[in-house]
Order: structure tokens, then C-alpha cells, then sequence
């Protein structure tokens, strides 16, 4: 009985730990998700009346049903406060934007995933057999991604949008028909610039430190690239590996200053992120070694509570700038701190601008988008002004934008964000390679990544 | 004949009966989703259940299962989707994988018990877990294995569900006939004491790797099913949380009992799946749930359960004759 109490007791703490390893742990991001299915109703009955003057010409050749979009995030588990911040600025647009288009009326369910595949395989079986909808919006890690779009691909009457799972092979080497990345990235798309930029800085020698797997791998190969391609030393042997949510980074912060760096390219996730500039101050190798950091660890969901001396001056590369001067990022910064109180991260900055995608195609198709593959050809075919500045897509259904050199300031109310401080306009996933010559290559991994040992 | 049968037999032949008719009227009563739950379910279940022949029976308990269930998924996701192979090669490949994965498990833990058991086996599904996410040529990474298809006869929901009822029940009447033969008996006899055990003449050590190995036959089965459920298998299906769940699900519904993984794993999935679209908080809920039959069913529900039954077929003999025997100890009350 004894031992039996014991197991109940270690699996207990096992799923506590996994549920408490969020990000951020804002208690502020949890207590918004409340009852997520709900969440379609008041909105749309108040933003008909908007829009209901102009559309009733249209209604002759409108829906019938109304267009139902399927949003599938972790709102609970570790990645709860991330998967709450692309919930949040899914629903901010369409609080804020008639969900009245061209006579049909636009309804949306978000389902909680945990970010587990088996759970997330059910729900979007339920959105799109018993729900009945045509849009699937989906999620934020790279497995689950890969488990709904492979379970879409057959279905030729969704559409499957991932403006955050970023995988590299979703929209290169392992594309399906029916996905489209409209408002995300590919992992290594922000990181190549950063490469190219640090070569031009004049830093000729640089270590890696990133996270054991293939967002690491991704993240860290785009940079390692370009920089070695350039003309930079990026040796395999300073390229340092730590096992994914690792939070004693000590040991590797002292090897990389071993090594004597220029700069060192950085991609941390989690809980380590504001583990590893931890280190990195106590160690005093902020004033004395430049960090080079991947979007995400720079993200301001990353570094919202790490002390603000440890990280301002921090450079990164980032598809989303939130401190971006320009009218269209400043109007959604504010929008989303006046709805949550917290600056938006590109989580939120993705799924909003996936729902002004959708609600251009619409438009666009003028309501009928039954046709799917036309839909996705409408959708491909627009240029929009989104948060992250121009976008439009590429063949393979990924965006081409203007990526930001940024730097982490401290704002005039104390918090911290990115602002931009060079930007590399029309940068598409294979920048600045073309397609077919990118294509060659395998995708990174440890193995590859792109420099003299690869 | 019937007659010749205790009234708590008939009652439990009863609800066999009642629980295959209506695993057969499933498909005709439910929709697409109920039925793709009650799948997930049955997988799931089957994997408690061979975690429960450790645990329940032969009081081993091990936190690293999904170590060996998983192994077997990727190995059929590999010949699938990496090697093409046709799907005799893939299931054997994915069954030899996992009966591999079993055999060192088993060779590994076989010295130990208790507490120290449960630490290597621990090891041992993260040991699986690590190389799942660092092993990108075989399994993909963190990207996990896309491209599985379903054998030609079961590509339909309702075929794969009927496939899956069928197994499940196979290997449950199996697990019926391990627990009940006297190498079961010998199993109970290893979990209330080793020593002893060893004293009358048994190898527990090799007792202990046999019954790892059984269990591994099961936990395989079930791997090889979810794979072919979900045509996907990532990291997240060899976690230490998808160990845990098991556990958890034949601690819930009843350790030491057949019936009580499999009902544990229905409640689970059903939090997990249905209950968590209409509340936000409900893996709350579903750890008040664990709360709640720990303090107040520690035999779980079915214990919980055939304890109210026995007081009821007992009532009108004096209290307190039976009490004692059959609330004071873990006895599990059979299949």
C-alpha cells in the first residue's frame, strides 16, 4: 500500500511539474481562457448589426450556413500561457472586425489540445465532423502540427492554417495540399538573416548554444549557414546541445566562454530562456560577449519576467517586432495590452493576422468558399499589411516578409520589448538561396548544419 | 448450468455480456467522435492493463511502459514511413521492436523491487523518450513520424474500431487466463512476499523478467494499435506523463483488477476528450478526481465497488465478520 501511495504521489508530481513548466507563469494568461467554447456566441450577435446594412445586397448569394473556423491550442499544460496568447489575438480581431463578410457570417470554436496529439487527433475529428468547420487554425508545437495536417490531408474541405507550428519541412521537402502557413514562419527563415547580419557586423567566430531538438536544430542550422557561408568560423565542436527544458545551464555558459567567441548565437526555449541570461549575468559575460538570439528566446513572452538588466541591449532576428514604429504593428500593440494587459508576442501577432487572412479570402471569394483549392489559390494571391509589416506568400504557401533586426529596450512605462534596429525586406523561407538550390540540401539537424562539419 | 455459478459470477458474466453487445452496437448508436474516443479507450486500456499485470499483480510498478509501447509504434512508423515497407514487415518489425524493447526492460529491472523498480524502470522510459527526440533518421525528432497508413479492411473508423474491439477482447480474455493459471497465483504470491517467495523454491528473478515480458506482449499489442489509430507517432506518445497515465488509469479504476484499467482509461479519455470542451479547468478536475478515490476508494472504483457489492450480499450477517478481510488489505477481487 505504501509503495502504491508512492507511485501515486511520483505521477502526480510527474503531470504537476509538466503542468506548471508554462513559459511565463502569469496567472494573469490562465484565468482568460475561461470556457472556451463559449467563446463565439455575444460577440457575433453585436457585430452583425455593424455590418448588416451592406451585406443584406449580398445575402442573395451568401451562406446559407454560416463559415465555422476550428482553433486548436494548448490552453492548458505547459504551454498554456503561449497557446492562451494565440487564443487571445485569434478572438481580438474578430472583437474588433465585423464577423459579417459578404453576407455570411463568421463563427469559430477554440478547443484545448494540452498539446497533446492523441487529444489534439480527437478534437479536430470533432470541429470538422460534428462542428462542420472548413477552417482549421492549429497549433503551436511542431508534432501536433505534423499529426493534424497529416490527418487534413485528405480532406478536401478544410483548410489547414499553422501560423505558428514553424517546422522547416511542412512547406519545403513534406508539404500537404491543403496547409498553408498564412501569418507563420519557417524556423529557420529569421534565423539565416541573422547570420548574414552578424557576418556584416565584422564578428568572424562564433559559438551556438540552442535546444536539443528540431527547433533547435532548425533555428541554429539557418544561422549557422549563412554566417559560415558568408565567410564566418562556426566551428562543430563550439556548437553546444542542451537537452530540451534543461534549467542548469551553468556548465554550458562556462564552456562557451571557453571557446572565445565573438558572439554566441543563443536559442533557448522556456523555462530555460530566463535560466540561461540567469547564468549569463552571473558568470559577467554580458558585457563581455555579444548574444545573438533566435525570435523565440527574444520573444516577449520569453523575457517578460527575466530581470530587465539582464537582458536589455539584447539582439535577435524576428519575422515580429513589437516595438515596429509603423501604424498596422502599433495599432494591434495597443489593442491587445488594452484587451490583456500584456504586450503582444508573435503567438498573438500570428493568429491575428491568420484571421485577417481568413477574413480577406472571404472577401475576396465574396462568401463562397466552398471550393477549397480555389480558396487556398485566393489566399495565396493576397498582399496584405499585416502586425508584421507586408506579407504576402511564396508557392509553397509561406510567407515572404520584411525580417527585423531587433534590439530589447526599455519602455517609457518600464517593460521591455523588441524594436527594430535594420530590417531585410521581401525575405522569403529559402532567403538567400533560391528554392531549387535550398531544396537540395537536407533539412538541419545536428548532423547538418550547414557549416564546414556538415 | 448457470446455476452452478456463484450469484457475483453470473453478475459479472453479466456485464461481459452486456459490455460486448454493446461493443458491437457502438458504430450504430455512436457518432465519428464517440467512436474515435472509445477506440483511443480500448488502446488505452489495454496498455493500463499490461501495466496492471506488473503493478496489480505481481506488485511491479513501472513508470516507464510507454518506453516499450512506444518503441513498437515507432518501429512500425519507421517501416511505414521511412522504409516503405509493406505492412506484414511493418507490424512484425514493430512487434520484434517491442518485445526487444521488453526483454532488456525485463533484464534490467528483473534484480530489483519496490521503490528501486519503479526508478529504473523510470529511467528506462526516459532513456526511450531521449532517443526519440536526438534518433532523427528513425523517428523523425520532435516532428515525430507522419504517413502511417491503416492495413487495406480496417482504413475506415468503424473497421479499425471493430479491429480494436477484437484485439482488446483477445488479449483481456489472455490477461484472464495468465492471472487465473497458477503462474498468476505465483505472481500475487511475489507482491505480498518476495522473500518468501524465494524461500519455497521460486526463481523470483526470472518470475519477475517472464511477467515483464507478458506485459511487454501487451504493451506492444496496444502500441502497435495507437500507431495505426493515429497514422502519426511523435515523442509526446514515449513521455513520462503517458507512462504516468497509465498508472494512474488502473490506479483510478482499480489496481489488481482487469476491469479497473480499462474503466480508468474510458473516464480519462473522456476528461481529456469531451469534459475539456465544455470546462476550461478540467485537468483540475480530473486531479480532484485522483483526489478523491485515493482518500475514499483506495482499491479504486471497481474495488469500490465489489466492496459495496460483498456488504450487500452480506448483509444480514453480523457486522464486522467480513469487514476486516475485505477492506483492510489490497486483495484484488479478480478479473
Amino acid at each position: 500500500m505504501r509503495r502504491m501511495r508512492f507511485v501515486i504521489l511520483i505521477s502526480i508530481m510527474a503531470l504537476v511539474a509538466a503542468a506548471c513548466a508554462a513559459p511565463d507563469a502569469g496567472d494573469d494568461t490562465t484565468t482568460t481562457a475561461a470556457a472556451p467554447a463559449t467563446t463565439s456566441g455575444g460577440e457575433e450577435a453585436t457585430a452583425t448589426t455593424a455590418g448588416g446594412a451592406e451585406t443584406t445586397e449580398a445575402a442573395a448569394e451568401g451562406c446559407d450556413e454560416p463559415i465555422r473556423i476550428g482553433v486548436l491550442q494548448p490552453l492548458t499544460g505547459g504551454l498554456a500561457a503561449s497557446g492562451t496568447d494565440a487564443k487571445d489575438g485569434f478572438e481580438l480581431y474578430w472583437a474588433n472586425n465585423s464577423t459579417e463578410i459578404a453576407g455570411c457570417t463568421v463563427e469559430f470554436r477554440v478547443e484545448d489540445t494540452g498539446g497533446n496529439p492523441d487529444t489534439a487527433l480527437q478534437k479536430v475529428d470533432e470541429l470538422v465532423q460534428n462542428y462542420g468547420a472548413e477552417i482549421i487554425v492549429g497549433e503551436l508545437l511542431a508534432n501536433v502540427t505534423f499529426a493534424l495536417a497529416d490527418r487534413l490531408e485528405d480532406n478536401e474541405d478544410v483548410i489547414f492554417m499553422s501560423p505558428i507550428g514553424s517546422a522547416d519541412d511542412m512547406t519545403q521537402r513534406n508539404p500537404f495540399p491543403n496547409f498553408i502557413r498564412a501569418g507563420g514562419w519557417t524556423s529557420s527563415q529569421t534565423s539565416h538573416v541573422l547570420g548574414q547580419w552578424a557576418y556584416d557586423q565584422g564578428f568572424a567566430n562564433v559559438a551556438s548554444m540552442c535546444t536539443d531538438y528540431a527547433f533547435g536544430w532548425e533555428m541554429c542550422g539557418g544561422f549557422t549557414q549563412v554566417f559560415s557561408e558568408a565567410g564566418g568560423t562556426i566551428a562543430p565542436a563550439s556548437q553546444l546541445w542542451n537537452p530540451l527544458g534543461s534549467t542548469d545551464l551553468g556548465t554550458y555558459v562556462t564552456q562557451l566562454s571557453g571557446f572565445d567567441p565573438d558572439a554566441v548565437f543563443v536559442l533557448q526555449v522556456g523555462a530555460s530562456v530566463s535560466d540561461f541570461f540567469q547564468n549569463w549575468s552571473d558568470f559577467g559575460l554580458k558585457e563581455e560577449i555579444p548574444i545573438l538570439a533566435g525570435e523565440v528566446t527574444a520573444d516577449v513572452s520569453n523575457i517578460r519576467n527575466v530581470p530587465v538588466e539582464q537582458v536589455e541591449g539584447l539582439i535577435s532576428s524576428g519575422h515580429w517586432a513589437e516595438g515596429r514604429e509603423a501604424p498596422e504593428t502599433q495599432d494591434f500593440v495597443e489593442l491587445f495590452d488594452g484587451a490583456t494587459g500584456r504586450l503582444p508576442s508573435y503567438y498573438a501577432a500570428a493568429t491575428w493576422t491568420a484571421a485577417q487572412y481568413i477574413d480577406e479570402t472571404i472577401q475576396a471569394m465574396n462568401g463562397d468558399i466552398s471550393d477549397k483549392a480555389a480558396a487556398l489559390e485566393t489566399m495565396k494571391g493576397l498582399e496584405l499589411l499585416t502586425p508584421f509589416g507586408p506579407s504576402v506568400l511564396d508557392d509553397y504557401g509561406n510567407p515572404i516578409y520584411d525580417i527585423y533586426i531587433r534590439e530589447v529596450v526599455v519602455r517609457d512605462d518600464g517593460r521591455i520589448w523588441n524594436v527594430v534596429i535594420d530590417t531585410y525586406e521581401d525575405v522569403d523561407q529559402f532567403w538567400p538561396k533560391t528554392a531549387e538550390e535550398y531544396l537540395q540540401q537536407p533539412v538541419y539537424s545536428r548532423e547538418f548544419q550547414g557549416n564546414a562539419g556538415g | 448450468m448457470l446455476r452452478s455459478i456463484s450469484l457475483t459470477g453470473r453478475v459479472k458474466l453479466g456485464f461481459a455480456v452486456v459490455g460486448i453487445a454493446l461493443g458491437i452496437a457502438a458504430p450504430y448508436i455512436f457518432d465519428r467522435f464517440v467512436i474515435g474516443l472509445i477506440t483511443l479507450a480500448l488502446v488505452g486500456g489495454l496498455f493500463a492493463q499490461s501495466i496492471d499485470l506488473l503493478g496489480g499483480y505481481a506488485g511491479l510498478i513501472t513508470l516507464g511502459h510507454a518506453g516499450v509501447s512506444g518503441t513498437a509504434a515507432y518501429g512500425v512508423g519507421y517501416m511505414a514511413a521511412k522504409a516503405g515497407a509493406g505492412f506484414p514487415a511493418q507490424i512484425a518489425v514493430g512487434f520484434l521492436a517491442g518485445m526487444v524493447a521488453a526483454l532488456i526492460f525485463g533484464v534490467m529491472a528483473m534484480r530489483s523491487g519496490g521503490v528501486y523498480f519503479i526508478m529504473v524502470t523510470l529511467a528506462q522510459g526516459m532513456i526511450v523518450w531521449g532517443l526519440s527526440i536526438r534518433l532523427f533518421r528513425i523517428t523523425g525528432a520532435e516532428n515525430g513520424l507522419t504517413g502511417i497508413p491503416r492495413p487495406p479492411g480496417v482504413e475506415l473508423y468503424w473497421q479499425y474500431y471493430y479491429l480494436t474491439f477484437a484485439v482488446v477482447v483477445l488479449c483481456w480474455g489472455m490477461l484472464g487466463i495468465v492471472v487465473n493459471s497458477p503462474f498468476g497465483t505465483s505472481l500475487k504470491g511475489l507482491r505480498e512476499s518476495e522473500t518468501r517467495m524465494r524461500m519455497l523454491g521460486y526463481n523470483t528473478t526470472g518470475q519477475k523478467l517472464y511477467v515483464f515480458l507478458i506485459s511487454g506482449f501487451f504493451a506492444t499489442v496496444s502500441g502497435i494499435l495507437l500507431v495505426y489509430l493515429n497514422g502519426f507517432i511523435s515523442p509526446s506518445t514515449v513521455i513520462l506523463a503517458a507512462s504516468a497515465i497509465g498508472v494512474l488509469q488502473a490506479i483510478l479504476g482499480g489496481i489488481g483488477t482487469l476491469v479497473g484499467p480499462m474503466i480508468g482509461a474510458f473516464i480519462i479519455v473522456f476528461v481529456q476528450n469531451v469534459v475539456s470542451i465544455y470546462v476550461a479547468r478540467w485537468p483540475t478536475l480530473m486531479g480532484a478526481l485522483f483526489v478523491v478515490v485515493v482518500l475514499f476508494a483506495r482499491r479504486g472504483l471497481v474495488g469500490a465497488i465489489s466492496d459495496g457489492w460483498n456488504r450487500w450480499l452480506n448483509r444480514n450477517q453480523a457486522p464486522g465478520i467480513n469487514e476486516p478481510v475485505l477492506t483492510s488489505t489490497n486483495q484484488p477481487s479478480g478479473p
